[in-house]
């Protein structure tokens, strides 16, 4: 998956500004072709001006189908906000990348393990350093369970994030119309 | 038919019909924008339903020309009708 989301907010802004217009624009043109209605009578007129109104339905509802896509926008770029402007990875790998972080524990946890049986008791001086370095490393496994943990968290949010969008997509129901 | 009030009528439906049309094709370049910002599983799904509203709005920009198209043959009948009706008058006279 790839994700920009600074570039998908400058597009969303874009879309909102052209779905204003949009609204305006279509409104002026029924408008125009309601007042139409009291400069021309008759029955070709009425026929007219009843296929104007059909057709405004058909308009209007577009409309309101490109809001509900304004909207799934909307959900995708507030949501993935809390994760990140650029978001690059091949969510295939998720299994393959905790298993690297399994790995990557068990042999530090192998390493702390040889600090465990070095015998120090003769050599104060070096002691003190060994256990210095068994502290350091004992950090570095939990900073990597917590990125462990972290990252792992992160995979959940995007996939409960995309069943939402995917779920919000499957909602909308674009209406078939055709010219009469 | 109030004939110069159509034509006013028939010249602003044009206008607006005519940034209709700019903006319809400014949301369909907006619409390939996002897919490319946003590509997920959810990118297909999206593009399916971006590619029925643009197919709709070619059916929207045909609505409107059609409209026009229509009043404007209206008003050249009326036109070739007041005519002809004047014409007739001036013969008799």
């Amino acid at each position: 998956m790839e994700i920009k989301l600074e570039k998908l907010e400058v597009e969303n802004d874009k879309l909102k500004q052209l779905l204003n217009e949009y609204e305006n624009d279509y409104l002026n043109i029924y408008n125009e072709l309601e007042l139409n209605s009291s400069i021309w009578e008759g029955e070709e007129a009425n026929e007219f001006n009843n296929k104007v109104e059909t057709d405004k339905t058909k308009v209007k509802n577009t409309y309101e189908e490109l809001k509900k896509l304004d909207d799934v926008y909307n959900c995708l770029i507030n949501e993935y906000q809390s994760i990140g402007q650029n978001i690059f990875f091949d969510m295939d790998k998720k299994d393959e990348l905790n298993a690297f972080f399994e790995k990557t524990l068990a042999s530090i946890v192998s390493v702390i393990d040889y600090y465990d049986i070095i015998d120090t008791s003769f050599c104060p001086a070096e002691a003190s350093i060994i256990n210095q370095q068994k502290s350091e490393i004992k950090q570095i496994e939990k900073d990597i369970f917590k990125i462990k943990q972290d990252t792992k968290s992160t995979f959940e949010k995007i996939d409960k994030i995309e069943r939402t969008i995917d779920s919000r997509l499957s909602s909308i129901d674009i209406e078939y119309i055709k010219e009469d | 038919m109030d004939i110069e009030k159509m034509n006013t009528t028939i010249d602003k439906i044009k206008i607006y019909k005519n940034q209709i049309d700019i903006n319809l094709n400014n949301i369909s370049e907006n619409f390939k924008s996002t897919s490319y910002y946003y590509n997920t599983s959810n990118t297909e799904k999206l593009t399916n339903l971006q590619e029925q509203l643009k197919e709709k709005f070619n059916v929207i920009r045909q609505i409107h020309e059609n409209d026009i198209n229509y009043l404007m043959k209206k008003v050249d009948s009326y036109n070739k009708t007041s005519m002809t009706v004047s014409q007739m008058f001036e013969d008799i006279n």
